[in-house]
């Protein structure tokens, strides 16, 4: 019986050495370095306890930057609630069968390929494409939209989109439909029908979802890289310049240090206002 | 259907044709004559047949079929051990465990790729299909623990003790109880794991080095470079295999959900509602 | 930014490649395919000994920047040696330099910025040039500015736009930046550090290898305020759009205009009236690589007249060996936009600026992040 314990506690030694080796001691260490500086020229990292990356970080374009992918993140998650919303509740009040084949309709595209689905958008979007051609033939005005922010968020939008459906249609899945009939025989039109009844209950799903698409969009780098034109760039792709092309590895690890706080104060935050979020 | 709910409904079906639009554009794109893609130049097969030849492409697949191999089975073996421990681990250990499952699963891949790529830089240990496989690791890890956790939670551990109870070693217990039980779990996990090494870009591009280039990279690459409809052929076989994948992993998912306790089981469990 | 393939320069990737850059040249490809099988198998080198260069070479280098049938001759003439090439294209010179300290290649292409950096880093491997004899077809003047390793070719950085888009005649980086407002999202530029920001300088007036960060300064402000009409930034495939019209004026290399060129007439090209910013680029060899003296064998043999006239032929660029002009096509060796023979506005060469770079290197980002 006492071997059977000992074992059972040994379970958790490959978790436990993985996350710790590969996961808590890099980050660790990116934070140490990030206190550290580089010479650009030959590349040899000095350390010395300065903060003279933050500081850097702090005054410059990078901040804008820093904001730029917080309001992206921030639309986009905004675009994915409004959009998924709706959805959400639409399927949950289908019958089985049509729930499933809806449910189909929102999950497959997210299995193919991200990196495929983000380089879509380039044709689509294209001077001369065939939105911009649509466009021009019903309103006369051209759509040059690819490499721009709103492109990005097109991208952003498209892609994480299944990801905020999901929670919201299990959240609201369990509510009794008996509750809406009682909500409009008490006289409640539609919109008010949905503001008081279906937008409380669908919160929690409402915030597991802006959870999961809100934090890593943030971080997003494949999406700008190719539908910003090396132009726009948000933070995540900054981060990665910093590393495989300047060279510049404190420094980059500063900025990973700061999106990491930011994310970790967010989500603490959206957290407070949703404890059921955990794997029981 | 939608006279019901005209907005809601009109809203929907809208934004589910604007999550098909991009996917169909592609395919049919994939068959365009012209290489622009501006307009339709007539159908071809050439692109599909450029890109089976393309000797990139064929060395990046069977690259990126090893990675995700090797980490799938990497991350099973982690995932099912740290949540079989989990079921009897006392609460402040759990908790610790939760917290790292969901930072791994929530924080962007931007932040593990760069951390440990600089962790490897400073123990030089050499980037290639290992780091890669390691990389990956870490968060394929915590998305199969969510998974099997939830379905072991649902376990009725009133099993494994009455088979205790009849004499059956604690291996044996593990083996035809626990284990069986946990096996379409495992299998399906262990799917979508494979399916997210299999289209990851960011952490291969840190940890591969110049040298080895799993076939997203060489895709990201092609769409830096020149957009042709070979890289729209190859995405359409890419993501022909992944729906297979992911499908076969949800219909595991749904049988092992809808056995025990119907069809909400499967999506509450992911979400842990 | 780096986007990574790997070419083994034989087989269907070149053979596509040819076809695609031979249509462009508009070049008779028999001749010059007829030429090189003349030759047979003769090699410059003589008789090589083969065992002692077995083994593979990797290399860095720029997409489709080699000589279409260079590498598979090579290794028909050198049973047992083969080339590799991994090809990216960097944002920035750091990158390239980056690169080669990852211990992965033997060899790579950088310019005189890059290879200065790497010098300095203490990563190029001195040559030994007893074994490149052919390097004496490569002129002087080239030799001295690309001391280092093999020059391969020159290039400038220019304006090439569509006078009939734009309807008006643009002959200064001025014109440029008076312009973008009213074509915006048509104006693209090089995402290349040293060639966007030496030739914003030049617009500016100060020299492109300028280290005054009052100047840089004022540059990155320039750029930055040119930024939103911009289409974006490319380092491949930069005048492409050009052809159709989807670009309309695009800050690109003289070679890479000129090939556009030749298949839409209508795009012209500009020597900027304040004066342009050029660059000599070669192949340098990696310190630690073990493989030197196959890679000394394979510059050797790429510099020989025919095999470099086939590099030429392939990439359209400006060329480093007279001797070459016997075989490269009469749409290159007398193209006026790559060799104009008559005196123009200042050219100036980039260099390597030292601990100036780290300037350059921040203010670049900046740029991009801006």
């Amino acid at each position: 019986m006492r071997r059977h314990r000992v074992l059972e506690r040994l379970l958790v030694v490959p978790t436990a050495a993985w996350t710790l080796v590969f996961f808590v001691a890099p980050l660790v260490l990116i934070t140490v370095f990030s206190f550290g500086s580089e010479n650009l020229v030959t590349f040899r990292i000095s350390f010395g306890w300065t903060a003279s990356n933050y500081s850097a970080f702090s005054g410059s374009l990078y901040l804008a930057t820093l904001l730029r992918s917080l309001g992206l993140s921030l639309g986009t998650t905004l675009g994915c609630a409004l959009l998924g919303l709706p959805l959400a509740y639409f399927i949950t009040r289908q019958r089985p069968g049509i729930q499933r084949l809806l449910l189909a309709g929102v999950i497959v595209p997210f299995w193919t390929s991200f990196l495929v689905r983000t380089y879509s958008w380039v044709n689509l979007l294209q001077s001369q494409g065939p939105i911009d051609r649509l466009a021009h033939g019903l309103t006369g005005h051209h759509v040059e939209v690819l490499y721009t922010p709103t492109s990005i968020a097109i991208g952003i939008v498209y892609s994480y989109l299944p990801l905020m459906v999901l929670p919201i249609y299990v959240a609201l899945e369990r509510v009794n439909p008996d509750l809406y009939d009682a909500a409009a025989d008490l006289g409640a039109r539609p919109w008010r029908q949905f503001r008081r009844v279906v937008l409380p209950l669908a919160r929690p799903g409402l915030i597991a979802g802006i959870i999961i698409v809100g934090v890593p969009a943030m971080g997003e780098y494949v999406i700008p890289e190719i539908l910003g034109g090396g132009k726009t760039l948000m933070i995540g792709n900054i981060i990665v310049n910093e590393f495989l092309d300047v060279g510049n590895y404190p420094f980059g690890s500063a900025l990973a240090v700061s999106l990491m706080v930011v994310l970790m104060i967010l989500l603490f935050a959206l957290r407070r206002v949703q404890p059921a979020f955990e794997a029981r | 259907m939608i006279r019901r709910h005209p907005v809601v409904g009109a809203i929907a079906l809208v934004v589910i044709g604007y999550l098909w639009i991009p996917i169909l554009a592609v395919a049919v794109n994939s068959f365009n004559r012209s290489s622009l893609m501006v307009r339709w130049g007539g159908s071809t097969a050439h692109w599909y047949s450029l890109a089976f030849h393309d000797h990139n492409v064929r060395t990046g697949l069977i690259t990126t079929l090893e990675i995700a191999l090797g980490s799938t089975a990497l991350s099973l073996v982690i995932a099912v051990s740290g949540s079989l421990w989990w079921r009897r681990a006392p609460a402040r250990a759990r908790a610790i465990y939760d917290a790292l499952v969901y930072a791994r699963i929530v924080l962007p891949e931007v932040v593990f790729a760069t951390a440990l790529f600089f962790l490897f830089f400073k123990a030089h240990f050499p980037l290639g299909i290992v780091a890669i496989i390691i990389g990956h690791s870490v968060w394929n890890s915590a998305y199969a623990a969510v998974i099997i956790q939830a379905r072991l939670t649902g376990l009725d551990p009133a099993i494994e003790e009455a088979a205790a109870d009849l004499g059956a070693t604690p291996w044996r217990v593990f083996r035809r109880v626990t284990f069986a039980a946990l096996l379409p779990a495992i299998i399906a996990s262990g799917l979508l794991t494979f399916t997210f090494s299999f289209d990851d870009v960011v952490t291969s591009y840190f940890l591969g080095g110049p040298a080895s280039s799993p076939l997203p990279l060489v895709l990201f690459g092609m769409i830096r470079f020149r957009i042709t409809p070979e890289i729209n052929a190859i995405g359409v076989m890419v993501m022909l295999f992944t729906v297979t994948l992911m499908g076969a992993a949800v219909a595991v998912f749904a049988l092992m959900g809808s056995a025990r306790r119907g069809r909400r089981g499967a999506f509450a469990e992911f979400y842990g509602q | 930014m780096a986007g990574v393939s790997d070419n083994t320069g034989d087989g269907a990737l070149s053979r596509r490649a040819l076809l695609r850059q031979g249509a462009a040249l508009g070049l008779g490809l028999p001749p010059a395919v007829a030429l090189l099988d003349a030759c047979g198998g003769s090699s410059s080198g003589g008789t090589s000994p083969k065992n002692s260069i077995a083994g593979t070479a990797v290399m860095s280098n720029y997409p489709s920047w080699m000589g279409a049938h260079v590498i598979a001759e090579f290794e028909r003439q050198h049973p047992g040696s083969k080339i590799r090439q991994i090809t990216s294209a960097s944002s920035s010179i750091a990158g390239t330099v980056q690169q080669l300290r990852s211990g992965t290649y033997d060899f790579a292409l950088a310019d005189a910025s890059a290879t200065g950096q790497a010098v300095a880093v203490g990563i190029v491997a001195p040559l030994d040039w007893s074994k490149i004899p052919n390097i004496k077809f490569v002129s002087q003047s080239f030799r001295s500015g690309f001391p280092h390793g093999i020059p391969t070719d020159y290039g400038k950085v220019g304006i090439g736009y569509r006078p009939d888009l734009v309807g008006e005649k643009i002959s200064s980086w001025h014109d440029v930046w008076r312009l973008a407002p009213k074509f915006s999202g048509k104006v693209v530029f090089i995402d290349i550090d040293r060639d966007c920001m030496g030739s914003t300088l030049k617009y500016l007036g100060f020299s492109a290898n300028s280290a005054v960060p009052s100047q840089l300064s004022a540059c990155k402000d320039a750029l930055v305020s040119i930024k939103p009409h911009l289409q974006a930034f490319l380092n491949t495939n930069v005048g492409q759009g050009l052809q159709d019209g989807s670009t309309v004026i695009a800050m690109d290399w003289d070679y890479d205009v000129a090939l556009n060129k030749q298949k839409q007439p209508k795009i012209e090209w500009v020597f900027p009236s304040e004066g342009m910013v050029a660059y000599i680029e070669g192949w340098i060899a990696v310190k630690s690589s073990p493989r030197l003296p196959l890679v000394e064998t394979f510059m050797n043999y790429a510099l020989e007249p025919r095999q470099y006239a086939d590099f030429v032929n392939t990439t359209g660029t400006a060329y480093v060996e007279p001797a070459a002009t016997a075989f490269v096509a009469k749409s290159i060796a007398d193209n006026p936009v790559l060799r104009p023979g008559h005196a123009i506005a200042d050219v100036e060469y980039e260099h390597f600026l030292g601990q100036a770079t780290a300037l350059w290197t921040n203010i670049w980002q900046e740029v991009k992040a801006a």
